[in-house]
């Protein structure tokens, strides 16, 4: 009797796993499915206007489009058809497209104004708001920090066609800017369908303009978009369906790579990497536009010498360590990674050089030289240091290579502590550390991303550092453009590679798997994901 | 029958003493170390602690690595290699993330070959020894043919010459017997050390079960009534808050102070499925007729609780106090992960596994040997566990 | 007795309510705050966000105004996922949590008392040392481990289920193993020692001389009594496996809520820590309360009560 009814009990249980499975291969072989793990637990969100992080990012890169599209750094016209400069490049005036929403109703100028003044909004209380201060559109900061009127922000709509944007001052980078997620349109009858932007994660109210559209989404499992008849290039979308998951373990997804489930990988097992780049050409490597450093607590007695600071960021290998991690990461000499492109068409990284720091050990004797001018002979004498990081197995690696780097070259002496990331920032942001690490990622196509958040007074300036002419350059930089403005960061650069108040590390690198099937997929400089283009060939 | 005083004799002092001491008396703990040593597998377990302990102790006398040592050129190699000799008395070893080892015939590495020309497309690496003159190249397209033909993943090539197909034979690797990790430390000895903090995490595991666990939940049965309620309300809230809470709670009150902190985190939380257990033996124990006996005898409760219950219970003790051994071992390799207890780049047995579990697919046996001394621990563990409950058991005690 | 058992259901929904309350307390005195970013967010906008989510107000309002959600069962809405409740999340996540925990909780008990069973009464013979040593395996080897070499041989190498998700019947097998593996070994050799105690005890080998069939001694007298222990262990055990765990949904990328109790502290997510913890919590503590009516049935002598001097 017993044994039955457990019998019956696991037929019950099992019961429903087996119909829904016979209820999905009805429903399988439509011509052109893209399965595709996202490398994440799921977005926090899918409302353009709250989202800040990328996973949610690569996937509204395919439900919406912006002003513009931007493909490995190529800006293609998007929901704007055209665009002009004016007043010195003070006001810049779109000119949109006829396009549509995917409920079919038209999408208009005022759309972006309204989805643009509800992202600044404090009320809104979107965490990216800040990349506001960095569009230099009138007003926004303000309107974004409280302290202005949404009425004041220089974005108008002159008709349903043409949308007029002021500026503080003339700024390069902004249009490719507008391909950002944070920069896509919402329409405002399906916002107010649904509180905190559920709206966009509900298949019943989502309301898109991009190439593809949510048909179904699952809390902790998964999502499926489907190709947007209304979309203006629909023509040009290869792909019917994206099947996308959300798993976080990397090798649960690298296995099912392999075995098939998946065509499209964002997040690859640290540990194959190697052989990943050795033997198969679906592993692709790019650059991202960040850095991997060391913080040096400015504040502490212990890091006024710059012979220290410099006999530090000497002595570590840098090739050895990221031939080590193996992700291609480049070595960092010094704060601003490949891919900036100055006035002259110059790439930023190559420009402004090394600073006479090898990215090999062949710093070592000059390091050593430093520190006995320092006074501390083979590191004799320099009080033993904890050096920081947020809890992370790569993070982990890194420390202990340099670490022991430090032990070996210069005889200088740390212990490694980790924190829980919370708590990390906490103790970073308070300077209660001594060297911690660090890690910059930048948002929009301009050095100044990077090299600001060393001003005094800057929130993320960890290491406190503090000079006044370092300030001005930053700032000068910010107010000009063209031949002034890379002038002034690339002597901003020169003093913060000769003060040293970090170590730079490495630039970061971005890696995912995509099958030979998959065709024409595109990315862009800021690493998010676009199958509009792709097709694939079974 | 007649029987009269004449035919008996008072017996002697020294003959009335012999009739008493037909055996010597032993003591509880006596007669338990005497069955104990009757116990085979019980002895077996014993030796395998002893030796662990030997080797965590005395290991690291013997080896030129300590934990923290690396050699970034000699990550990932593995504790077996199958050399090729590319050249006369000159043997190469290729590691699953394509560095060139030279390995000495007997199976010491000697020194990296370092890339001088990486074909991507036709799979085609060359290594240069310059000092040497050889220039070798690694063909590893065959690995990688769809429905593969040839019976081997690679060749090699010297200066030119003859594909070298065949591994000239499988050696042990003298420079790191378990492996090297992925920045090129000895796995042994990483183990070793490792052995430290996870036998003492399993030690203090178990004397806090014993102290805290064993004590509080004989208390609360034998007490019974509103004592019991309250006590075991407080073991429930102990177990349902959120570990993770908890650890970063002391983390920063306390701050990271190494092994102690956790040991206090690990000990505070650790106890709570033994008292749960202990509590439901007492609580039927404590109705049977010995204890009943004991009471109406006047025995006070401490004796009671320590001479006749906990005695009586001792089989789910040490099943437990065994069993939850591992458990003690991962979750100490969990809480240093939060970032309490000892930092990199030591790392106990958990840790080693846990870390060892990325590269699962290319460098398993970076995970078999933190998992095999955690293995052998708990079977020796087992055993003598085994053989101390039929020592400990008062029912089985003779004489 | 009955009055007992009343007297400590009240105690026990006291003691949910302080489990919630001592976490409350500690979540909102650890560092950090839901809006703690890879990036951290500029103060201003940190303000407007802690304004929306009313994490402003003073620790004591937003206790009771969290007590009144309990309450009503309304746990709040989730801080990581945007605009969806903790309620939904749960009620999406705990059905899948609760079918995988009830299969891994089948299988414990169908396999771990037989073979404590059989490895007491064939004690120090092959089979027993095989059980004891599948057993030192069993919880040897963590979950995380076991989670993983499955993937890797079953699903990867071997192909014979899908690698993720619970897609097909075959899926729910390899979160089983991870799930119950520890607790079955730990099962077994309780059960195996306590069977080993029971066996030795008068009233066994009474019922034995008396001529009683092996079968009926060890089903009618020897297990129940060697049942206390397994009953104890089983209880809560019972419990977290219904609630998931963290690291065997996380590998096998199964959507239920066990992944919640660890996602939920390093996100501050303070709705979700709380929903979760009360959620396991009430679970816990019902199990707890029925292993205590449990030893009243297996063992009549038990009394809860202190007695009268």
């Amino acid at each position: 009797m017993k044994k039955a009814l457990i019998l019956a009990l696991v037929v019950l249980i099992l019961a429903p796993a087996v119909f829904a499975n016979g209820g999905d291969e009805k429903e399988a072989g439509p011509a052109s499915v893209l399965n595709w793990n996202l490398g994440s637990a799921g977005p926090k969100t899918l409302d353009p206007g709250l989202n800040g992080a990328s996973d949610g990012g690569d996937v509204g890169n395919n439900l919406y489009e912006g002003l513009v599209r931007e493909q490995a750094g190529i800006v293609h016209p998007g929901m704007a058809e055209s665009w002009e400069l004016s007043d010195g490049g003070k006001t810049i005036t779109f000119k949109l497209r006829d396009a549509k929403w995917s409920d079919g109703s038209k999408l208009t100028a005022g759309d972006f104004e309204y989805s643009w003044k509800r992202a600044m909004d404090p009320a809104t209380a979107s965490e990216y708001s800040w990349i506001w201060e960095y569009t230099n559109v009138v007003g926004a900061q303000e309107a974004a920090e409280g302290e202005g009127s949404l009425e004041d922000v220089g974005i108008r709509a002159i008709d349903d066609k043409t949308l007029e944007l002021k500026l503080k001052n003339p700024t390069d980078y902004f249009v490719s800017l507008m391909s950002f997620y944070h920069f896509h349109p919402v329409k405002k009858s399906a916002v107010e369908a649904g509180p905190d932007g559920i709206w966009a994660s509900d298949p019943e109210l989502s309301v898109s303009n991009g190439p593809f559209i949510l048909t179904s989404y699952t809390i902790g499992e998964g999502l499926v978009m489907e190709k947007n008849s209304n979309y203006w290039n629909a023509d040009n979308v290869k792909v019917d369906v994206i099947n996308v998951a959300f798993i976080d373990v990397a090798s649960t997804a690298y296995q099912a790579y392999k075995n098939g489930e998946f065509d499209f990988l964002s997040d690859v097992p640290p540990a194959e990497i190697p052989r990943l780049v050795a033997e198969n050409p679906e592993y692709y490597i790019f650059p991202l536009l960040g850095t991997y450093y060391y913080n040096f607590n400015m504040d502490l007695e212990m890091w006024q010498d710059v012979r220290v600071r410099r006999a530090l960021t000497l002595g570590i290998d840098r090739e050895k360590m990221t031939e080590i991690q193996g992700k291609g990461s480049i070595p960092a000499a010094g704060f601003v990674p490949p891919g900036f492109v100055d006035n002259k068409g110059k790439d930023f990284f190559e420009t402004a050089g090394t600073y006479g720091i090898p990215t090999d050990a062949s710093g070592v004797a000059e390091a050593k030289k430093l520190l006995a001018e320092a006074g501390y002979p083979n590191g004799e004498g320099f009080p033993k240091f904890t050096l920081m990081y947020n809890t992370s197995e790569g993070h982990q690696q890194i420390a202990e290579m340099v670490q022991e780097m430090w032990k070996t070259n210069l005889g200088i002496e740390c212990d490694l502590e980790n924190q829980e990331w919370a708590v990390f920032q906490d103790t970073r942001t308070q300077g209660d550390y001594e060297a911690a690490r660090g890690g910059w990622l930048t948002d929009f196509m301009d050095p100044m991303g990077l090299l600001a958040i060393f001003q005094t007074g800057n929130s993320y300036n960890d290491p406190n550092y503090n000079n006044a002419e370092y300030d001005a350059l930053v700032s000068k930089a910010n107010q000009t453009v063209g031949a002034e403005h890379y002038e002034a960061l690339y002597a901003a650069q020169d003093i913060l590679m000769t003060e040293l108040p970090i170590v730079p590390v490495y630039h970061y690198t971005d890696d995912l798997l995509s099958s030979p099937q998959v065709k024409n997929w595109s990315r862009s400089v800021l690493g998010t994901l676009d199958f509009s283009t792709a097709s694939i060939e079974r | 029958m007649n029987v009269n005083a004449s035919q008996f004799e008072f017996a002697t002092k020294k003959e009335s003493q012999d009739q008493e001491i037909l055996r010597k008396s032993l003591t509880y703990w006596q007669d338990a170390w005497r069955r104990l040593k009757n116990h085979k597998l019980a002895m077996v377990g014993l030796i395998g602690v002893i030796l662990i302990l030997l080797f965590a102790l005395a290991g690291p006398l013997f080896s030129r690595f300590s934990y923290s040592d690396q050699i970034l050129d000699y990550s990932n190699v593995p504790p077996r290699m199958d050399i090729y000799e590319v050249a006369d008395d000159y043997y190469v070893f290729i590691t699953r993330d394509y560095k060139l080892l030279r390995i000495s015939e007997k199976g010491e590495i000697l020194a990296r070959i370092f890339d001088s020309d990486k074909d991507a497309i036709n799979k085609i690496y060359t290594y240069s020894d310059v000092d040497e003159g050889l220039d070798i190249a690694l063909d590893f397209s065959y690995n990688l043919l769809p429905g593969k033909e040839a019976d081997y993943d690679y060749t090699f090539a010297a200066n030119g010459g003859p594909e070298i197909s065949k591994p000239y034979k499988t050696v042990s690797n003298r420079t790191y017997p378990f492996g090297s990790d992925g920045v090129g430390r000895s796995i042994l000895v990483r183990v070793m050390y490792g052995a430290r903090i996870s036998l003492t995490v399993a030690f203090v595991a178990s004397i806090v079960n014993l102290l805290i666990g064993v004590v509080f939940g004989s208390i609360a049965a034998y007490e019974g009534g509103r004592t019991d309620i309250i006590m075991m309300r407080f073991v429930d809230i102990l177990n349902s808050i959120p570990l993770i809470i908890y650890v970063i709670l002391i983390m920063v009150l306390v701050g990271n102070r190494g092994l102690w902190t956790m040991i206090i985190a690990l000990g505070s939380v650790y106890w709570v499925t033994m008292a749960r257990l202990v509590r439901g033996q007492v609580l039927s124990l404590k109705e049977q007729e010995f204890v009943l006996a004991a009471r109406a005898l006047g025995v006070n409760r401490s004796h009671i609780i320590s001479r006749h219950l906990i005695p009586n219970a001792i089989g789910p003790i040490i099943i437990s106090m065994t069993m939850m051994i591992p458990s003690a071992v991962f979750t100490e390799a969990f809480i240093s992960f939060i970032g309490l207890g000892v930092s990199a780049p030591m790392a106990s047995w958990g840790t080693l596994a846990n870390d060892a579990l990325s590269g699962l697919m290319s460098y398993p046996y970076q995970l078999f040997s933190p998992s095999l001394a955690i293995a052998i621990t708990m079977l020796s563990f087992n055993f003598l566990g085994d053989g101390l409950r039929d020592a400990l058991d008062p029912r089985l005690r003779k004489g | 007795m009955r009055n007992y058992f009343l007297r400590r259901f009240i105690y026990s929904l006291f003691t949910i309510f302080l489990i919630a309350t001592v976490t409350f307390f500690m979540m909102h005195s650890i560092p950090g705050g839901p809006f703690t970013r890879e990036r951290p967010v500029p103060p201003e906008i940190m303000r407007a966000l802690n304004a929306k989510y009313h994490l402003d107000d003073p620790l004591i309002v937003q206790y009771f105004d969290y007590l009144k959600g309990l309450v009503t069962f309304d746990l709040g809405p989730s801080f990581s996922k945007i605009g969806v409740s903790v309620n939904k999340l749960i009620i999406t996540g705990f059905p899948i949590t609760a079918k995988v925990g009830l299969l891994a909780v089948i299988l414990i008990i169908v396999l771990g008392v037989p073979f404590g069973i059989i490895s007491a009464l064939r004690q120090n013979r092959p089979i027993d040392y095989i059980v004891t040593f599948g057993a030192t395996l069993g919880v040897t080897i963590p979950s995380f481990v076991m989670a993983t070499l499955y993937i890797f041989f079953i699903a990867g190498k071997l192909g014979l289920v899908p690698t993720f998700g619970l897609k097909t019947p075959g899926s729910y097998i390899g979160p089983m193993i991870a799930l119950s593996g520890y607790s079955l070994s730990f099962v077994a050799r309780l059960t195996r020692s306590s069977m080993l105690e029971v066996l030795r005890q008068d009233y066994i080998r009474t019922a034995r001389a008396n001529g009683l069939k092996e079968l009926a001694v060890i089903g009618k007298h020897a297990m129940k009594n060697a049942l206390i222990p397994v009953v104890t262990y089983l209880g809560p055990t019972i419990a977290a496996l219904m609630t998931g765990s963290f690291v065997v949904e996380r590998i096998f990328a199964i959507p239920g809520i066990g992944r919640y109790f660890v996602e939920s502290v390093t996100n501050r997510d303070y709705t979700v820590i709380i929903g979760v913890t009360v959620l396991y919590a009430a679970f816990y503590v019902f199990m707890v309360y029925l292993v205590d009516v449990l030893y009243a049935i297996i063992d009549p002598r038990i009394k809860f009560e202190k007695e009268a001097g």
